[in-house]
This record gives C-alpha cells, sequence and structure tokens, in this order.
C-alpha cells in the first residue's frame, strides 16, 4: 500500500508531510520512556508485515498491521510508523522520501482512529467486546488505509479512479487475514500479558 | 520475548519477498520491448504501459505475461511508464538512433551473443540480490532499534 514516488501531486505530498509532522509531534510528546522498548519492537513487526506478500493479479499486497500495531499504540504509531517507513524507503525503495509523508500518514491516521475507538472494548473484561474490537479494529484500520490511499490516487486524475478501486478491492483479503491474526494476538496478550492491554 | 517469537513464527513461513517495481528498456531486431518486474524478479503482468516521445504520448498498452512490452519506435528519446496499480509505478528511458537506414537501440542488447553466458551470470546475481534482500531486512530491525534506542537515551538524558 505504499505509494510509488513521482505519483502524487506536490500539494497532496505537503499537505501529507504537514499532517505527519503534527502526528509525529503528538506522538512524541505521549511517548512514555517505559513503553519505548514496546514502541520500538511494534515499529518493527510494522516493518516485517510489509515483507509478508499476497500475490494478486498485475500487482501483489503485502499485510499492513496498522490496525493491530495502532491500537496497542495509539498516537506513537506515527513515530513507530514514520521510523518503519522511512527504514523501507531507504533500503528497499518501498514508496520514497517525497511520498514519506503521505505514506506515513495513511498507515497512521486509521491506527490512532482505531485506538480511539476500540480501547475501551479491548481492555473490558466482556468476551464479545474484546473478540469485536479485535476484528473490528484490525480489519476497520487496513480499509480506511485504503480508502485514503484510493481517494489520494484519485485526486491525481480520472486515470487513477479505477486504481483506486482495486486498491481498496484488493485490501479485502488483507483485511479478512489481519482480523484472524488480530484475534490471535490479543488472546495471547490477554491470557499472558494482561498488563500490555490494560495499559492502553 | 515470547510475543516476539509468536510474531515472528506466525509471519515468516507464509512469506514470499516481493515489492517495488523497476523496467528496463532496449532493442531486439528493430523493435523496442520494455521489460516490468517486482523486486524478487518475478515479471509484472497485464501492467499498463505508456510510451511518451518527446513528452508526447506515442504508445500505449499492457505488459504481456512475461512482463514485456514491445512498439516499433522511430528516433528519438522516449520515456516509458509503467503502472501496475495501486501506486506501483515505475519509469525508464530509452533513446534510439537512426543509423544505416536500421533503427538501432543505444542500449541495444544483443541477444545472439553469449546468451547463455549471460543467463548464467544473472541468475547468480538474483540469488545475490535475493540473499543482499534479506540481509537489509535484518538490517532493517538493527536500524529501527537503534533509532529508538537513540531517543530514549536522549530522553534519559533530559530526565
Amino acid at each position: 500500500m505504499h505509494i510509488s514516488e513521482g505519483v502524487l501531486p506536490v500539494t497532496t505530498l505537503a499537505l501529507g508531510w504537514g499532517a505527519t509532522a503534527c502526528g509525529l509531534y503528538i506522538g512524541f510528546r505521549k511517548l512514555d520512556y517505559h513503553r519505548m522498548p514496546f514502541v520500538a519492537f511494534l515499529s518493527a513487526v510494522f516493518f516485517i508485515g510489509s515483507f509478508v506478500h499476497v500475490p494478486l493479479g498485475p500487482t501483489s499486497v503485502h499485510l499492513v498491521l496498522n490496525g493491530i500495531v495502532g491500537m496497542l499504540l495509539g498516537w506513537a504509531s506515527f513515530p513507530a510508523m514514520f521510523v518503519a517507513l522511512f527504514i523501507q524507503a531507504l533500503l528497499f525503495q518501498f514508496g520514497g522520501l517525497l511520498v514519506l509523508g503521505v505514506n506515513t500518514l495513511n498507515m497512521a491516521a486509521p491506527a490512532v482512529v482505531v485506538h480511539y475507538l476500540f480501547r475501551d472494548w479491548l481492555r473490558s473484561g466482556d468476551g464479545v467486546k474484546f473478540v469485536l474490537a479485535s476484528v473490528l479494529g484490525a480489519s476497520g484500520a487496513v480499509l480506511m488505509s485504503a480508502v485514503m490511499v484510493g481517494l489520494e490516487l484519485m485526486s491525481c486524475g480520472g486515470e487513477f479512479r479505477n486504481a483506486a478501486l482495486l486498491v481498496f478491492a484488493a485490501h479485502i483479503p488483507v483485511a479478512v487475514v489481519e482480523a484472524v491474526v488480530a484475534f490471535f494476538v490479543f488472546s495471547f496478550l490477554r491470557k499472558s500479558r494482561p498488563e500490555v492491554l490494560k495499559e492502553l | 520475548m515470547r510475543v516476539l517469537v509468536f510474531v515472528v513464527g506466525v509471519l515468516f513461513p507464509i512469506s514470499v519477498w516481493a515489492h517495488g517495481i523497476h523496467c528496463f528498456t532496449g532493442m531486439e531486431g528493430g523493435k523496442a520491448f520494455v521489460f516490468a518486474y517486482f523486486s524478487n524478479g518475478e515479471p509484472v503482468k497485464h501492467a499498463d504501459v505508456k510510451v511518451f516521445l518527446e513528452d508526447k504520448l506515442f504508445t500505449s498498452g499492457k505488459t504481456g505475461e512475461d512482463g514485456y512490452f514491445y512498439f516499433t519506435p522511430e528516433s528519438g528519446s522516449y520515456k516509458v511508464r509503467v503502472d501496475a496499480g495501486m501506486g506501483h509505478m515505475a519509469e525508464c528511458t530509452l533513446s534510439v538512433s537512426a543509423e544505416n537506414g536500421r533503427v538501432e537501440g543505444v542500449k541495444s542488447v544483443h541477444l545472439d551473443r553469449r546468451l547463455d553466458d549471460i543467463e548464467k551470470r544473472l541468475s547468480r546475481i538474483e540469488l545475490e540480490l535475493k540473499k543482499q534482500r534479506f540481509r537489509d531486512i535484518i538490517a532493517g530491525l538493527g536500524w529501527i532499534m537503534g533509532i529508538f534506542g537513540a531517543v530514549m537515551f536522549v530522553m534519559g538524558v533530559k530526565r
């Protein structure tokens, strides 16, 4: 779901960098010293997720994991995902430095949204709410990111309209896979490290 | 640590390494070709290709099953844009000059010469690239830990 360099117009790139800068500022302000290793760990998980690929038509989609990482990190998603995307842009030319702002925003903004929508359900004792939060949070963030990428691609002209629809359609299977992964990850955390979910 | 083992255990077995698209151009028997491929060397199938001659659209089409797109060029410098959808795009160039009454690419690939040798070298390079890629991923993880470690250090100094 990384947008390549040279696809988007300058205004979109600038807006993306502006929004990401705000997100990074809030994220760093909210970073707690003792949670830093946890943020670094989830940044690494997010980084690795992009290498797990599902081939699909002329292109391929990879795991996004922004819902799972985002629900655990909240605003800290911005620094965590920014660092991971920065390294991916440098080492692998996924995206690029000019579109890094837009790409970070696409991943981290939905992450923050699902964090605040579902954190109460996630830490509640209610089993049904817990399952719903894992499934809806993980898949919701992926689909929100897909919609954002789609809208940005549409902003640069009519010929990208199909691309935008394709992005959304292609990420439905990813959303399903991530909902399942999220359920297992959160169940695991709930059993063995319940304090992680309580601190959200 | 247990979480790390768990997550890595879940993710790694199903991974296929591919991402980012690239293209290169060349001449083959008077025809120009564009080859589009993913970072892991897999061809990009059915991707939209647009060929621009001096910034004007010259021709367009789609790559085949093998990732190749062919067109008959006139002399001039071309810009080729390959779009695999979802924001995956690559650009490459081709200069064609007319010499001896025959269109010849500047970067022409002489397929009739030492093809076997080249193929062997290519597969060796591909293997090297795959190893390199794995090393880069591990390096990336190290960078992430290092960057957050540095931030933690700075925060610790301020406290």
